[in-house]
């Protein structure tokens, strides 16, 4: 019975959180666009949390490079750790952790904003003043996570690499362009496309179920305070989930 | 409209860091697959490729030229691989380069190698074709070479039997020197004469040849590996077709020169007659034609045995092709 | 400010022993037929029937969580009935496209009962807000010069740089007053403009309510507990009760009406 009704309360959710997407989708393409506002807040969501994602970013490479070091000393390979943590990097590390930060930075951040607006009819206010809230709250943002992920991943890689670049060097001695041509040279496009395609998702996710849990957010603050947690569980769990399919279409489609 | 300030600038620069970054990435992976490097083709053979893919690495004597562009099947037993090469290497890389598929490190990917031969040849051009060096399968490798050192062998002996059968019958000699042999049949025995010489020279190199290969036998896959040895059994290998060749000229030749010794002969007049006038010269004279087209014809043998062998098939087939190139310029002048 | 005297001058303004009879001269501006709405099994509004005329305060009583709220929301369009029509400015509410409604709007008024003031903006911006979104064309300069005057009648034009947080309950409802007002809307509904407020501050608020309707001859919808409010506001009191406008009559006469239902909410 308890199992029912979770199971009842979990489809329910995705069939809400689905027609949600499907009038983001309706919705985004058409007048009238939110220009300003989208730029305002690819400002916040992007460049506000650069700092935040860079110190992950660097932390991750270097610990990365770290703890790869003693086994890959033992095996000989030492110098080839730039190309290992570089593939890894790329490939996974840096958009996943760059992905989850995200999630917990601005998913749960838009959760709490949307639904303190719809709690104290913010959300409404805005409507009666000739405002498609939706267009001018949800698409704004929906679309800034989408482009802005993107681009801090990168950065976030950019930032991870130098972090190995560092870590590399603590206990040898490898130039800085000898570290870069060693990422470079075992890298194909292969590795770039997939990685970076997959970071739009991850960025749409956390823009739609943020601004999802908050649209939808119940009445009082209690309410406004679960809309913040869910929405970074949710958008965490998603990415993983997509995460997890991306692999499976690129090794499909033999671009493994 | 809201109170935080934003900055385009700042939110320019952040976006801008990021598609350098993104552009960079790209640009020099693409500078080591070669996309922004005018590039052209090179091919090559193998019949296995242990694993190859489109997109590995091509180094020049260890220099990164390229990329492999495609893989192709072309038979069952060939595989043709695509390189994709920076046009810088064209100056470079000659027509007798050998490619051999290798290891990029100890977990390294696949890669390919372009190794120089020490001999001169010709620059490569556009979709030339390589010679690939495998790794080969020692047993069949041992079969095909003692087969090889057994043919080479039965040619130089043909040869020098050919030639002792010539220059020791005094008959002949006496013929070739007479002013009253008709003047074709003269001149060409004068040039079977200097060609003999000739096939002396090469019957040497062939020993030393076979010394080669009788040496490197003991450790054949030094014996491959080593290019100089390598090199000096291709070169003797050329220097023998040539001699074939001649001495295929030559053979020809001799049977003309034989028949119509033999026409002569069995006339029982003429210039042959009046020079020779002692039946047993004649007698003589005509056992060394008969052995001479004996051996001639177990010359020809041989040398169609060595066309089959594998060392030299390749060379074969292009001379082939350039006889039947210039046969049809011929035709057409 | 509004004394009195001013009062009796909306009152006779408006012409004594008004009613749904009142002269057909004067021009309908929200016409509410027949209309339903119900939230699951609660049914909040049934058969609920109500007309505005230009430049007529009508002050709406009823019991908490009676539909009040609900009402002017669907007259704004925020929410949808179920059933029933509402003309605002000859246009069937329901049934308008986002662009209609969104013109339509442009010329209502809406005070919230939680004032709703966008809490990541300034005074200013708040203020700017309803005017840079109906108005596109309007200039700074003319935008700055309506911000400033309509903070002026509320008198707080000293917080113009302020966020909402640094202002007192009493502050922001005269703020979102003040964003209501704006606009100059032909039509305003005000959801409690005065609870929450001192007596005096209450006081000053009405006094605006009818001073605004004094110099623009707007309309209102007034919903309110506040006896005060009621009596010195309205040209007509409905009460809300079940659904149903229940009764419509003016401030005198309902409160010395001896109804059951219409009698407790004059007695305090
Ligand atoms: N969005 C909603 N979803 C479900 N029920 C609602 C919603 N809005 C209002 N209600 C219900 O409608 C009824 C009327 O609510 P409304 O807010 O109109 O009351 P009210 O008359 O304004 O009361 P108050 O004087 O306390 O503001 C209440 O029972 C409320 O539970
Ligand atoms: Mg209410």
């Amino acid at each position: 019975m308890a199992t029912d009704t979770t199971l009842k309360k979990f489809l329910d959710e995705t069939g809400r959180i689905a027609v949600f997407t499907g009038r983001f989708l309706n919705e985004w393409f058409r007048p009238r666009y939110e220009i300003s506002e989208f730029f305002r807040q690819c400002y916040i969501i992007g460049y506000k949390s650069l700092p935040l994602i860079g110190l992950t970013g660097f932390i991750i490479g270097l610990v990365m490079t770290m703890q790869l070091r003693p086994s890959m000393v033992n095996y000989g390979v030492e110098s080839q750790i730039p190309a290992i943590v570089g593939i890894s990097i790329i490939r996974e590390i840096g958009p996943i952790i760059t992905a989850l930060i995200f999630a917990g930075k601005i998913g749960s951040s838009i959760g709490a904003e949307l639904g303190s607006m719809k709690v104290t009819e913010q959300i409404d206010a805005m409507e009666v003043s000739g405002t498609n809230p939706f267009k001018y709250l949800v698409v704004s943002r929906v679309l800034a996570t989408t482009f802005m992920l993107p681009v801090l991943v990168l950065l976030s890689d950019c930032i991870a690499l130098y972090g190995s670049y560092l870590g590399v060097n603590i206990k040898g001695i490898t130039s800085w362009s000898l570290f870069w041509n060693k990422v470079f040279t075992n890298l194909i496009y292969a590795d770039i496309f997939p990685a970076f395609i997959k970071t739009f998702f991850f960025g749409f996710i956390v823009g739609i179920i943020g601004c999802y849990k908050g649209y939808h957010s119940s009445k009082g603050t209690e309410g406004v305070g679960r809309s913040a947690n869910s929405s970074v569980v949710v958008s965490s769990v998603l990415i993983f989930i997509t995460d997890l399919l991306v692999v499976q279409v690129t090794d499909l489609i033999g671009y493994g | 409209m809201a109170k935080t300030i934003f900055n385009y600038v700042k939110l320019g620069i952040f976006v801008i860091a990021g598609m350098a970054f993104l552009v960079i990435l790209l640009y020099y992976i693409g500078k080591n697959r070669n996309i922004f490097h005018p590039s052209f083709l090179l091919k090559t053979h193998f019949q296995h490729i242990q694993g190859l893919q489109p997109g590995n690495n091509v180094r020049y004597a260890g220099i990164q030229a390229g990329a492999v562009k495609s893989i192709n099947i072309l038979n069952d037993t060939l595989i043709e691989v695509v390189l994709d090469i920076d046009n810088k290497f064209k100056n470079i890389i000659r027509q007798n380069a050998r490619v051999s598929i290798g290891n990029d490190g100890f977990v390294g990917n696949k890669i390919v190698n372009i190794e120089p031969v020490k001999e001169e040849a010709a620059l490569v051009e556009e979709d030339n074709v390589l010679a690939s060096k495998e790794a080969l399968d020692t047993d069949a490798a041992l079969r095909t070479l003692s087969g090889t050192n057994q043919d080479i062998a039965d040619i130089a002996r043909e040869l020098k039997t050919l030639l002792t059968n010539i220059n020791q019958n005094p008959a002949l000699v006496k013929l070739v020197t007479s002013d009253e042999i008709p003047n074709d049949i003269r001149a060409a025995l004068a040039d079977i004469r200097r060609a003999a010489h000739q096939l002396q020279l090469s019957a040497a190199e062939v020993n030393t040849l076979l010394d080669s290969v009788s040496r490197g036998k003991g450790s054949l896959g030094a014996l491959f590996q080593d290019t100089l040895i390598y090199a000096n059994l291709l070169n003797t290998s050329e220097k023998i077709k040539l001699a074939g060749e001649e001495s295929n000229r030559i053979t020809r030749q001799v049977s003309q020169v034989v028949q119509s010794l033999k026409d002569h002969i069995d006339q029982g007049k003429g210039p042959v007659q009046a020079i020779l006038r002692d039946s047993s010269m004649t007698h003589s004279l005509q056992n060394s034609l008969e052995n001479i087209e004996k051996g001639t014809s177990s010359f020809n043998q041989n040398m169609e045995a060595l066309k089959t062998n594998f060392l030299f098939r390749g060379y074969f087939r292009r001379l082939d092709k350039k006889e039947k190139k210039d046969s049809l310029r011929a035709v057409r002048e | 400010m509004a004394d009195p005297d001013s009062n009796d001058t909306v009152i006779s303004g408006v012409a004594p022993g008004i009613s749904r009879s009142a002269p057909q001269s004067k021009e309908e501006v929200i016409v509410i037929s027949h209309l339903y709405k119900s939230f699951g099994s609660n049914r909040v509004l049934q058969d609920f029937n109500l007309t505005l005329y230009k430049g007529q305060n009508i002050v709406v009583l009823g019991k908490s969580g009676s539909g009040k709220s609900v009402l002017i929301k669907c007259i704004i369009g925020l929410l949808r009935p179920d059933a029933g029509e509402i003309f605002v400015f000859g246009k069937n509410v329901p049934e308008l496209n986002h662009f209609a409604l969104d013109e339509l709007r442009a010329r209502i008024g809406f005070l919230f009962q939680s004032n709703a003031l966008y809490d990541s903006m300034t005074v200013r911006d708040n203020l700017e807000f309803p005017l840079r979104r109906h108005w596109i064309q309007v200039t700074q300069a003319q935008v700055n010069d309506m911000v400033m005057e309509a903070l002026e009648d509320v008198g707080l034009a000293h917080t113009v740089d302020m966020m909402p947080v640094e202002l007192s309950g009493g502050m922001r409802k005269r703020i979102a007053l003040a964003r209501t007002l704006i606009l100059k809307p032909d039509i305003i509904l005000y959801d409690e403009p005065t609870t929450g407020l001192d007596p005096i501050t209450g006081k000053e608020i009405i006094d605006l309510i009818v001073e605004i309707q004094n110099k623009y001859n707007t309309a209102s919808l007034i919903i309110s507990h506040d006896m005060n409010c009621v009596r010195l506001a309205s040209d007509l009191v409905a009460v809300l009760i079940e659904g149903k406008c229940y009764a419509l009559d003016t401030y005198d006469r309902l409160k010395s009406s001896t109804d059951p239902n219409v009698k407790p909410f004059f007695e305090q």
